[in-house]
């Protein structure tokens, strides 16, 4: 039955746990591309034959049920590859706004080639955005909630190394340890799992 | 009737959409998943379709005859039908015995073994063409309406009160009799649930690690 490989690449999409995006399929995907230029080509000969004005062809309108049907196909293929890209760009547009500019490695080996180019210009695009705005020091994923204190306590969960602060001073972040920092600072490392904010 | 959870930022979808009024989001994978869902068909008279005979299993002939019986998924069998090629009879799901047990007692059924998109299914059998006799059309889709709302509305109440009473408790036995929509509303409802006990603790100032990082980490670590 037609159909049903575009229905197997959707459900991998589907069934992936959240805030995971599952490896590109190219190969499903080439797979229902090529059922579709089946479809299309035998569409093409029913066509020309249906409605064929040669001389001695005589049309044959009762093929207009299989055009039909495969037409119908078609859409339902193209659909399916459609979604299947457009909902991985929407998982990928969350992660830069949860996780910033770089992408990490366990992400970057489940994308394709043209989706990494896709981030990349998406970055861009709001970087410039951000600039354009706030006079080039405007964070749009800073402050998501209200600050009710400028500084908070953070404890570091993995050894990341040093932090530069605003003002000059490098703190060197050990597991472990406990800081105080600046809010704006630890945001972005708190969502990424580095700090953890304690109250 | 999509299934996802709102976005923080609404950014605007690529342009191909369906005929309004189909109820279906052009873009949502539940919608996608859930019209695969297969309606006993028959090609209607006077109607062939031609070099077709493989779409069928059990038939040897090269082109599909009127009057074969088959089994279509409701995509191709909604376009089918709405250009009178095929007519259709209900799932099982939707058959009179089943509906009787509906209106017995629906919170004992399992609907997620009858669907799992028992209730987007049956909108979509709302459009179908079922009956050459208008009134017989009418009535028959009235009464299959009804029954989908009836369930609908009373398995919400029991399905309401346990998402908003269970915190930190294992829910599968209580999800997995459930339709997809109705997994997608006890989820809500567990949702609004944390987040008021945790605004009643006062952690809601705290700033959370992302739910993907969390998943990310809990992979490396096994």
């Amino acid at each position: 039955m037609f159909g049903e490989k575009v229905l197997d690449l959707v459900g991998e999409l589907k069934r992936a746990r959240p805030g995971t995006i599952p490896p590109y399929n190219e190969d499903l995907t080439r797979q229902v591309i090529e059922e579709m230029r089946v479809l299309f080509e035998e569409n093409l000969t029913d066509v020309s034959e249906a409605a064929s004005e040669k001389e001695k062809a005589t049309p044959k309108p009762e093929l207009y049920p299989s055009i039909h049907l495969r037409h119908v196909c078609l859409e339902r293929n193209q659909r399916g590859l459609l979604l299947y890209n457009y909902n991985r760009l929407v998982k990928l547009r969350d992660l830069r706004w949860e996780l910033g500019s770089i992408l990490p490695d366990e992400f970057r080996l489940s994308l394709s080639e043209q989706e990494v180019q896709w981030f990349q210009r998406y970055n861009r695009s709001l970087a410039n955005y951000m600039r354009s705005v706030g006079g080039g020091v405007l964070d749009l994923t800073e402050y998501t909630q209200p600050p009710k204190t400028l500084h908070i306590e953070v404890r570091c969960l993995e050894d990341y190394g040093d932090l530069e602060t605003d003002n000059g001073t490098v703190v060197q972040l050990k597991k472990g340890r406990h800081y105080y920092l600046l809010r704006s600072q630890c945001e972005q490392l708190i969502r990424q799992g580095i700090l953890e904010h304690i109250q | 009737m999509s299934g996802t959870s709102s976005q923080t930022l609404s950014f605007t979808k690529p342009s191909p959409s369906l005929p309004a009024g189909t109820g279906e989001d052009y873009w949502s994978l539940d919608d996608f998943i859930s019209s695969k869902e297969r309606i006993p068909s028959m090609v209607e008279e006077n109607i062939s379709f031609q070099r077709l005979g493989h779409i069928c299993p059990h038939t040897r002939e090269a082109h599909l005859l009127s009057k074969t019986k088959l089994d279509l998924p409701l995509w191709l069998a909604k376009s089918l039908n709405r250009k009178e090629m095929i007519s259709i009879t209900f799932p099982k799901a939707y058959k009179e015995s089943m509906r009787t047990a509906l209106s017995a007692d629906p919170t004992v059924i399992d609907l997620h073994r009858n669907g799992p998109y028992f209730y987007s299914v049956g909108l979509s059998l709302l459009q179908f063409k079922l009956d050459k006799d208008r009134d017989k059309d009418e009535e028959e889709k009235e009464r299959l309406a009804k029954t989908l709302i009836e369930t609908f509305v009373r398995r919400l109440r029991v399905i309401m009160d346990s998402s908003h009473n269970y915190y930190c408790a294992n829910t599968t036995n209580m999800t997995n009799q459930l339709d997809e929509l109705e997994k997608y509303l006890f989820s809500l409802g567990q949702e609004a649930l944390t987040k008021q006990i945790q605004y009643e603790r006062g952690h809601n100032k705290i700033i959370m690690a992302s739910s993907l990082t969390s998943n990310s980490r809990k992979r490396k670590r096994n």
